[in-house]
């Protein structure tokens, strides 16, 4: 691996939000080149359906564009796929589990259990 | 050097190299630098800030490049033939008369980049401007003698040891 000092020193001095703008918007025309690769789909035909000129998609794809939400949920639903995707918060999910003849030890019954062949146990995870 | 003269000799120079790329650049004879350093030395100060957010975007596609996704055929600006821009992935409103930064490049494959140098372009073509033109010019110079090169030992570009091989030992 080699690193060069005055290329480090000038990635240093790129302002944040800059580097997060070109992460995502490089993020995001791969991510549409890839769903283009994978519906065997050519940049011409992408262009017809989204009604823009073949120039226009070639300049998304280099990562120069800043795409509305619109034109991403068009895009979306073109390619049959999200482009990108808002994060969620955590979520709490409870599962029950069967487990045949499991006897549960006293002090952990949670009140989920109905006859000592079938019993269950809830489990509490984060989504 | 005059712009318009293609005579200087030199070699290409591993600049910086990852797991995901390795980015070569000129280094001709009785020079310090290479021509992509030379690039970041002139402009890396630039005063007006339309023109440092070029710089900045520039440095931070490559250091994206380096450190993730590669020399991604579908993210380089096309110049003519096979001479390659790097894009400017920022928005920002142009004020007219500055001008835009470009920095030329040869893609070789998604993991070797050889990056020319580059400036300001205040014309529509990058032939109009002489400056521009010459560094174009050499890049192209530099691309077709590693053509013939690969051509004559039947390398593929994809095939990453052999290439690196003809691009460590050609003379430009």
């Amino acid at each position: 691996m080699k690193k060069n000092p005055l290329f480090d020193k000038c990635v240093a001095t790129v302002a944040p939000e800059v580097m997060e703008e070109v992460s995502l918007n490089v993020d995001i025309a791969n991510r549409i080149y890839d769903l283009l690769k994978k519906n065997k789909m050519t940049q011409r035909e992408f262009a017809a359906l989204m009604g823009k000129r073949e120039s226009e998609i070639s300049r998304w794809l280099t990562g120069s564009h800043g795409f509305t939400t619109t034109t991403l949920s068009k895009i979306a639903a073109v390619l049959g796929e999200p482009v990108v995707e808002v994060k969620k918060g955590p979520e709490v999910r409870y599962v029950f589990v069967p487990v045949q003849g499991f006897i549960t030890p006293s002090e952990s019954y949670d009140g989920s259990y109905n006859d000592r062949n079938h019993s269950y146990f809830s489990m509490k995870y984060f989504n | 050097m005059r712009p318009g003269t293609l005579c200087c000799m030199g070699k290409l120079e591993l600049v910086i190299e990852s797991d995901n790329l390795s980015i070569y650049s000129p280094k001709f004879d009785g020079e310090v630098q290479t021509e992509f350093e030379k690039f970041m030395s002139d402009n890396g100060s630039l005063p007006h800030p339309q023109l440092k957010k070029d710089f900045d975007a520039i440095i931070a596609v490559l250091r994206k490049m380096v450190d993730d996704c590669g020399a991604r055929e579908n993210l380089f600006r096309l110049e003519g033939r096979n001479i390659k821009a790097i894009p400017l992935c920022v928005e920002q409103k142009r004020s007219k008369g500055v001008g835009t930064l470009r920095l030329y490049c040869i893609r070789i494959s998604e993991k070797i980049l050889i990056i020319g140098n580059g400036g300001i372009k205040k014309v529509r073509k990058y032939e109009d401007d002489p400056v521009l033109k010459d560094i174009v010019d050499r890049l192209r110079s530099i691309e077709h003698k590693i053509y013939v090169a690969a051509r004559k030992t039947k390398a593929d570009y994809e095939d990453y040891q052999e290439v690196k091989i003809i691009i460590e030992t050609i003379t430009i």
